[in-house]
Parts: structure tokens; sequence; C-alpha cells
């Protein structure tokens, strides 16, 4: 016997049980669930008061506009919720501009690093990040701040405050690691967009090296090594062109080329391309952008396996994809996962610098054995909560020698260290610890 | 603009009004979440609890949850029942009932609690976004829709999550991990 779940995917009924099981626990205790209430509202009374915040307290049981407004946000329809965030946006952006806080922040837009408003600003930015419609939003914001830390580098040149200049370039790092971020989520949920969002996003950075170049020459050494940390930086991120993913449908196969979902993919003879894909199949494909911007596919393998959540019989064997599955886990976290190639230049217990990046090291890293300092590897790396990379894996780049395609894209690598992806999410969890614990 | 961004940006004011709001939105079902992976009612409490607090301590220091408040705080609970783990072993749960199953035999239910620790640590287990979608598809009885909008991935994207959840949870099930 089979059962089906409500997207009408057939699984097994003693995990469908187990699933049914854990759904039906016992009722909440009313009682500690209003001791919880009381205790966290006494907590913010605290705080409330500690800060001098305002306390405009009323009963929530009835509070009947935030219901009112709740039902109707809920029941709106997507057109009338776009309408309706513009508009609050607008009214907002208002309200601040001409309150004192806009007033603040307004001056704070000339700030520097080392400036007492200069927190202000970034802070600003950063909400505007936050608050970005989607990813492809979130690139375009993150380069355009980038781009205000090297107007801040060159005042700070002109002031001769060549000590906060390292502040700049930290922030501008985060920045342009945040929009590369940004951009594998970019091609994770919209691939059709990421092809000119990251030949945009690699004429910029490059843009952005050849100012950090400009610069680089009027510094003192100890200055000087910050940006040109920057300048490789940028090129790197700028050239890397990232390792991109999608789940499609394949709509059509050539010897030359796929369509999956709407993209030509071009093929070479070191795609990695699983036995049995047909047409209508839903898979996962994994590309690159060749210099061109054109996508490459680097492997395609089934999404899910239709024979098994289709199987009438009730039939538990899985194919090899199954299996794999498993093993491309790492994949699942689409918009963390970045990587790059560059040359060892420190070795510690917790953090190595690779290619003029710190990453941190954690119990979770997979590092291959016998690298040393000079070693050209490749890496790969998420960002935590406040964009600092950690390893996730780093290995000698010429161990990848299956696949150096040169006619198309030497970005081109093998696969075969993928990992689990638990690591990815622990890393994320404890980010999240990380947050707590500060 | 989701409701929990709203939601976050209120309270970035420390605004007490939309703190409790914030409370009352979130509360039972990380409450449900958190008993999920505990089973046990007084610590899924404790919990949710000491999640809040962690909470307002960020927002007391003036930082601001990053990204989607809701999957912000159902990460905090994750964090709050791995840290649990890691501390003791867990336990088979010894309240009577936890998990009606009112064809088994005593004996029977005594391994069906069991075998559920078991399934609750595989699920606690799971890559994080294979774990909300499990939550929220077979749980919350969110549509694929729905989980997709929230995760910020497409429909197909979470429908492989699911698959991929769905297969690894089926591998710890005792007679299946050969398959």
């Amino acid at each position: 016997m089979t059962m089906n779940n409500p997207n009408q995917q057939t699984i097994d009924p003693e995990l469908q049980h187990k699933l049914q099981q854990m759904r039906t626990g016992p009722p909440r205790n009313p009682d500690a669930a209003a001791r919880g209430k009381a205790q966290f509202i006494a907590e913010v009374d605290k705080i409330v008061k500690e800060q001098g915040f305002s306390s405009n307290t009323q009963p929530t049981g009835g509070s009947s506009f935030y219901q009112r407004w709740k039902e109707k946000w809920n029941m709106a329809t997507p057109r009338t919720r776009i309408v309706f965030t513009f508009v609050t946006a607008f009214v907002l952006v208002a309200v601040f501009l001409f309150s004192g806080a806009g007033m603040t922040v307004y001056a704070s837009q000339s700030a520097l690093p080392g400036d007492a408003l200069y927190g202000v600003k970034t802070g600003v930015e950063q909400t505007r990040v936050n608050l970005a419609r989607d990813a492809a939003e979130k690139v375009r914001l993150n380069l355009a701040f980038a781009e205000r830390r090297l107007d801040e580098i060159a005042r700070l040149i002109e002031n001769k405050r060549f000590a906060d200049i390292a502040q700049a370039v930290q922030e501008y790092e985060h920045y342009v690691q945040n929009a590369t971020a940004a951009l594998t989520t970019v091609a994770a949920g919209d691939p059709a967009s990421v092809q000119e969002l990251a030949s945009q996003v690699a004429q910029l950075l490059n843009r952005y090296a050849q100012t950090l170049s400009s610069m680089a020459g009027a510094l003192p050494d100890t200055a000087r090594l910050e940006v040109e940390r920057a300048i490789q930086m940028s090129n790197t991120a700028g050239n890397m062109r990232g390792k991109f993913e999608f789940v499609g449908t394949v709509e059509t196969i050539n010897a030359a080329s796929w369509i999956i979902g709407g993209r030509t993919l071009t093929i070479t003879s070191h795609s990695e391309i699983n036995r049995g894909i047909k047409v209508g199949d839903l898979v996962e494909v994994e590309y690159i952008l060749d210099a061109n911007g054109n996508p490459i596919l680097i492997e395609v393998e089934l999404a899910y396996d239709h024979d098994d959540i289709n199987d009438k019989d009730n039939d538990d064997v899985h194919d090899k994809d199954d299996d794999d599955d498993s093993d491309d886990d790492i994949h699942d976290n689409d918009g963390t996962k970045l990587e790059f190639t560059a040359i060892v230049e420190q070795l510690g217990t917790n953090l190595w610098v690779i290619g003029g990046r710190t990453l941190t090291i954690t119990n979770r890293s997979e590092i291959n054995r016998g690298i040393k300092v000079g070693d050209l590897v490749e890496v790969d790396y998420i960002l935590d909560a406040n964009g600092n990379p950690i390893l996730v894996e780093v290995e000698l780049a010429h161990d990848n020698d299956d696949i150096h395609d040169k006619d198309t894209d030497d970005g081109i690598h093998d696969k075969s260290g993928a990992h689990d992806n638990d690591d990815d999410d622990d890393d994320h969890d404890d980010d999240a610890n990380d947050d707590d614990d500060d | 603009m989701r409701m929990e961004t709203i939601l976050s940006t209120e309270a970035q004011r420390i605004d007490k009004q939309a703190l409790v709001r914030i409370y009352e939105e979130y509360s039972p079902g990380l409450y449900r979440y958190a008993y999920r992976l505990l089973g046990d009612q007084d610590l899924a409490e404790e919990c949710v609890s000491e999640t809040f607090s962690r909470f307002l301590q960020v927002i007391r220091r003036g930082s601001s949850p990053e990204g989607n408040l809701r999957a912000y705080l159902y990460r905090m609970v994750h964090n709050w029942v791995v840290d649990h783990y890691r501390k003791q072993a867990p336990q088979v749960s010894l309240e009577t009932g936890t998990y009606p199953d009112p064809d088994s035999s005593l004996e029977k239910g005594v391994d069906s609690r069991q075998e559920m620790d078991q399934f609750r640590m595989a699920l606690l287990n799971l890559p994080e976004e294979q774990r909300m979608v499990i939550e929220l598809r077979f749980m919350e009885d969110w549509s694929h829709a729905q989980v997709a909008n929230f995760l910020g991935k497409t429909v197909d994207a979470t429908r492989a999550l699911q698959h991929r959840a769905l297969v690894a949870l089926r591998q710890t099930m005792p007679g299946l991990e050969e398959i």
C-alpha cells in the first residue's frame, strides 16, 4: 500500500506514518505558554526601560488593528501586496528623510572609516541590502556599496588618513563577497537572468581592481598591502565566473548543446552526463560561464528518481542517482557555497590566508593532506552571517587534472570533491549561535 | 515584503508592541517545532523561552537578524536543540502517550517510541533546508509554492530537496538501510 502526500508524490507508507506521528504532539500546556509569554514581556519591559525606547503597550490579545491588518495581508493578492509594499516603502522613506533620524543618516553619508557616523552609514547600507526584493537586487546593491568604499579610500588618501584605509578595504571585501554569494543565489533561482548579471559583475569588479591599482602607488607600505589584497580579491572574484546550478526540465538534447529549462548549455568533452536522461526529465544542472558569458555544462543528473516517486508497486529499490544525491547535498545550499583558486599564503590552526583572503577553519573543514604555503589550491567556502569566509574544502588545484578545457574555460573543475552538505548547514547553524553568543 | 520582514523591521526599533506581536506570531510554531525535535513539553517550552530571550539580546545589542526572521528563529531553536543533545545523549521519552498509537501493544509502543526518537534524530540531522521542507510540507501543510517562496527557491528545487530528505529519512528506518 502506498500513501500520497498533498503533492501527489507517493512515498513509503512507513515513512508517511512516522511523519504523521510527528504531527500529532500533545496540545501545549496553556499555563506553560502563558508563563513563557509573561517572561518574554518582562524581558522586553526590562530592555525598554534600560534603553528608554518606546513602550506603547496595548493589550495584544485583541490587537484588533493588527489582527485586521494581518487578515487583509493574508488574503491580499500578490499584486495588492506588491502595491502595498511599494507605497509603504515610499511613506517610510519620506518619513525617515524628514525626521531627525533621517538627518543623522543624511549627515552620515559623507562619513569616512574612523568617523563617528561611519557605522550609521554602513548600517543603513546593510539594511537596504537586507530589504532587497531579490538576490539580483542584492548583487547590485552590494556592488554599489563596494564602489562607495573605493570613493572612501580615495578621500582617505587625499586626507592622508592611511590608518583608516584597512577598514574601508575590509568593508569593500565584505560587499564584494556578498555580491558574489548573491550572484550564486540568482543562478540557482533564476538561471535565465544570471548570464547578463554575471557579465556585469565581472566588468564592475575588473574596473574596481583598476581603480584600486591606480591608488595603490600613493600609499605607504601597510596600507598598500591592504589595497593589493583587495585588488587580488577583485580580480579573483571578477574572473571566477563561478559554478552555478539550477533545476530544470530537459527540453532538447543535441550532441553539441542541450536546452534545459529554456537555457541552452554547451556540451564539451568534459561534461558529465548521467545515463538515461531524456527529454522531459527534471534534472539538476551544474554549469559555468565561459569568457563570453555563455553557459558550459559541467554536470547534469536527474533531480530525483521519477520511478521511485511514482512507484505504484511500492518498490523501495533506488537507483544510483539516489545514492549520488546524498553526496551532492553540498549543492542544496546553492546560495552560499563559493570557490576560488589561489596561492596559499599562511597556514594557521584556526585561520588560513589564501590569495589574500582569510578563511576560518572549523572542525568540518576538509583539508587535503600535504598542502603547504606557496601551493596553488582550489578553495570551497561559505560566508557566515557576517560575511566572513568559512573554509569548506581546500585541495591542490592540480589534483583536478581530469578537466582542464583550454578551449572553453579553465574554470571547469572536477566535482569529485563534493561532500556532505551537513557541514555547510552546520556551519550556518553555528553562525546563528555565534550571533547569540556575541 | 513578507510578514516576517515587516515584523523584523519593527523589532529593530525595540517597540514593545511589535516584539509581543512577534512572540505571538511565532511562539506556537516554534513550540511545535521544538517539541517535534525534543519529544518533551517542558524542554520545548524552555527552548522557546531561551530562543526569544536570545533574540531579545540580539535586538538589545542593536543587531538585526539577517534575512528572514522566521527562518532565523527556527534556526535558533534548532541550535538550541543541537546544543541540548550535545550536552546529554538523547533519551527515550518516558511520557506515555507521547505518540499515541491505539493499535499497538505496550511492548510495540515502547519500540515505537524508540523508533520515533531515532527518527527525530534523523530529522534533526538533515541539512537545514531539507529539514525545513519536511517540517513545512508535512507538518505545517504548506504547499511547494509556499515553501519555495519561504526558502527563496524554485518549486522544482524544493521538490528536489523534499525528495532527498525523504530518501535520507527512509534510509534511517529499520530494514531499509541496505536499500
